[in-house]
This record gives structure tokens, sequence and C-alpha cells, in this order.
């Protein structure tokens, strides 16, 4: 190979790992947020008793009359999320890359 | 020896210029910006209030923007418990539907008790009871409260977007009825599976722009008896759930104003498809018919920039 073609080479490459930056930045793993804020392993909100782990979460007792909270079983994918409108609880799974949802509509 | 030193040298420039002008490039589409969006959770009218700001500088700004937005939010639940008559664009909508939209049914709403308060069952009333409860005219500005409340949020964050032009991309979501403010922003709005679970999609809109999504459905809310369901949302010519279009699940409408799209939701479940199409025509909105059999029916542009994404469903 000649100079000229080492030359073409590398700027191939350096500009191949350029283009491939974005893509390697970290991504953040998933959080669980209740009503806002991070949480992480057991805690009780409003009465209502939350599993979090890992970026996994559930409820595991709640005081409201319909248990559509406990019923709603784990969440874990970016996005998802767990009401308890009784008790006022929102858990949320928050993570970069997820679902590419901005929100849900219903 | 000297020239391939020089060589090198010139590689190594030549490489640095072209990975730093991609870099540039990059930076100035704003790849590097930090595009995790920043959320806010309350709670307003029996529902859950989200705030989404995104390419902010996550700071001071949006949490007194947030805030204000909840006030804004928390007023205009006040004004509507006051309020005695619809607002006059909703009066107008009233007359459009040829009454199919009807905010003045608080009487018929609390006989058959589905949306109940202290626990005690729902139940079907007699007709006597129910031609009672329609002679009865009563505000209840469940119909459009939600959409009103949006509308006084899009407000104060049309102020800001004054102070602090371009007008950044942001989000109100108040109990699934949604407000997408942007300018060329693009939006993904997933719509929840009105069969499913509160994970569960039925597909995903895509848009740029300013545009306001609401929903109504019979699977909200509903009781059933002696093998009969009975949904919430009332006829007002017959004050018993609404059935004119046999089948129909929910209706999604994408308009322009969070009042009137919450207020044609209702209105269109209760007309129905084909009765509907003359009303979306007059308002400019856009709008999905979801069946019981899986059946998705569009009116206007909706199905432009919906994407089914549920096996269950199909278009029609």
């Amino acid at each position: 190979m000649k100079r000229g073609d080492w030359m073409v080479l590398t700027c191939c490459l350096l500009l191949a790992g350029a283009l491939a930056l974005p893509k390697l930045w970290p991504a953040g793993h998933p959080e669980v947020f209740v009503n806002g804020n991070q949480i992480t392993g057991s805690v009780t909100v409003n009465g209502v008793a939350i599993d979090a782990q890992s970026g996994r979460a559930r409820v595991k007792s709640s005081p409201c009359r319909d248990k559509l909270c406990v019923r709603a079983g784990e969440i874990s994918r970016p996005g998802q999320v767990i009401v308890c409108l009784p008790q006022k609880v929102v858990i949320e799974i928050r993570g970069s890359g997820g679902s590419g949802v901005d929100a849900q509509a219903y | 020896m000297k020239k391939y030193i020089a060589a090198i040298l010139a590689v190594v420039i030549l490489a640095g210029a072209a990975v730093l002008a991609y870099l540039v490039i990059l930076a100035a589409d704003g790849a590097f910006l930090d595009d995790t969006p920043k959320r806010y959770t309350g709670f307003a009218m029996g529902s859950v209030l989200e705030q989404t700001y995104w390419n902010q500088e996550h700071g001071q700004w949006e949490a007194e923007r947030s805030e204000r937005v909840a006030r804004a939010v928390a007023q205009t639940e006040e004004e509507l418990n006051a309020a005695r008559e619809a607002p006059s664009e909703l009066q107008q909508l009233m007359e459009a539907s040829g009454g199919a939209f009807n905010p003045y049914l608080k009487a018929l709403t609390a006989l058959w008790n589905i949306d109940s308060k202290d626990g005690s069952p729902p139940r079907v009333p007699t007709e006597e009871e129910i031609q009672a409860a329609l002679q009865t005219k009563q505000l209840d500005p469940g119909a459009y409260g939600k959409g009103m409340a949006c509308d006084a949020a899009w407000k104060v964050l049309a102020e800001a977007g004054n102070d602090r032009l371009p007008l950044p991309k942001t989000l109100v979501n108040l109990g699934g009825n949604i407000c997408a403010l942007g300018i060329t922003h693009e939006f993904r709005i997933a719509l929840r599976d009105p069969k499913g679970g509160p994970n569960d999609t039925l597909g995903l809109f895509t848009f740029r722009g300013t545009r306001c999504i609401s929903t109504s459905g019979s699977y909200e809310k509903y009781f059933e008896q002696g093998g009969k369901r009975y949904h919430h949302i009332f006829d007002p010519q017959t004050g018993r759930p609404a059935q004119r279009d046999p089948g129909l699940v929910s209706v999604t409408i994408v308009s322009q104003s969070g009042a009137i799209g919450d207020a044609l939701s209702t209105a269109c479940f209760v007309l129905g498809y084909e009765a509907s199409l003359p009303l979306l025509g007059q308002y400019g909105a856009d709008a999905l018919f979801i069946y019981e059999n899986g059946a998705v029916k569009n009116a206007g542009h909706a199905r432009d920039y919906f994407k089914l994404q549920n096996n269950a469903y199909h278009w029609e």
C-alpha cells in the first residue's frame, strides 16, 4: 500500500469513530420515581408500600379500595407507570433510550 | 524520513479537522444537549397532572413554570366547580352536535352513580327517574373540565414562550388528556389500548407542532348487571348509556383546543362514526373511532400521523 492509501484509511477510521460516538455515549439505567422522587428499596408513600429494585417496581400493598395499583404487577420498561389515584401515588420507570414515547393518551 | 513525519502530521491534522467539523455539526444539531426530559408529577381534578419539559436548563425556570401551570389548573378546577353555565364556545358545540354533547346532566350522572365516590353501588334507574333527571338542568363540567384545564396550562406555557423564544418542547398530560406544545418539535404520543391495561398501547401518534389529544371511552367507568354492561357516557336523548354506534369502545380526538377536543370526544362517542363526520369537519378536528371487534375508523387526517402497533386492531 502506498502512503496515500494509509492517509485515506486513517481518515475513514477516524470519521467512522466520530460517527459512532453519539451512539456509544453511556445510556442511563432505568430508575424508579415515586411522585417525582427517585427511590430504591422498599418505601411507603401515602400508605402505599412500594418495592423498587434495579429499575423494577411493584406495589406490595395499598389501603385503597380497588387495589388496581397492586394488581398492576411489576413494571420495568422506561415509560411504564403505576398510578394509585385514591392515595395520590404515581410510580414511573424513567431512563434514556427506553420506549421513545413522550406520553400516553387515554 | 522527514517526508514520512510530515505526511503523518498532515494525516492527523486533516483527520482532526474532519472530526472537529463533524462534532460542530452534531452540536449545532443538538446531539449533545441533554434530551432527557424533566418531568413534574402532581395531582389535579382527580387525575394525575404530568408536565414534561425538553431541552431545558433543568433548573429554576422549569420548576417555577411547572408551579404556575399547577396553580392555573387548580384555579380552573375552582372556577369549574363554581360555574353554573358552560362557556359560550361549549354552548355552541352543544347546539352544533344536536345536543349529543350536553354538560347539564349532573342529576342523571348522580342517578346512575357509576362514578361512585362513597362506595355505594351504581344501579339502573327506572324510566320515570331518568326522565325526571333529564329535566333537571345542572352543570357537570366532567365532559370538558380536563380539557379546559389543559388550555389553562397551555396559556401559561405560551406566555412563557414569549419571554423565552423559541417555545421549548413541552407537554401537559392531565389524566390522559394531552396538550403538546412545540413549533418544529416532534412528538411521539402513544394511545392506550382501550381494552388493555395502563401499559398496553394501541398505536403511536407522531406529529410536529401543537396539538391536543382527548379520548372518551366506555371502558373507563362501567358496571355490570344482569349480564349487561352499563358505561358512563350517557346519550342525552335517552338518558341511558350511549349506544347509537354499536360496538364503539372509544373515540380519540386530535384538535387545537383542549376544551373543544374533550367535549368533541364525548359528542362523537354519543353520535357514532357517520353522524360525527360533519361535526368534526366543522371544527377541523381529526379522530379515531375504535370498536369492540378491533376495527379502527379514521376521520379527518388522523391516519396520516397515527400508526397502529397492536395486532388485535385493524383499519377499516
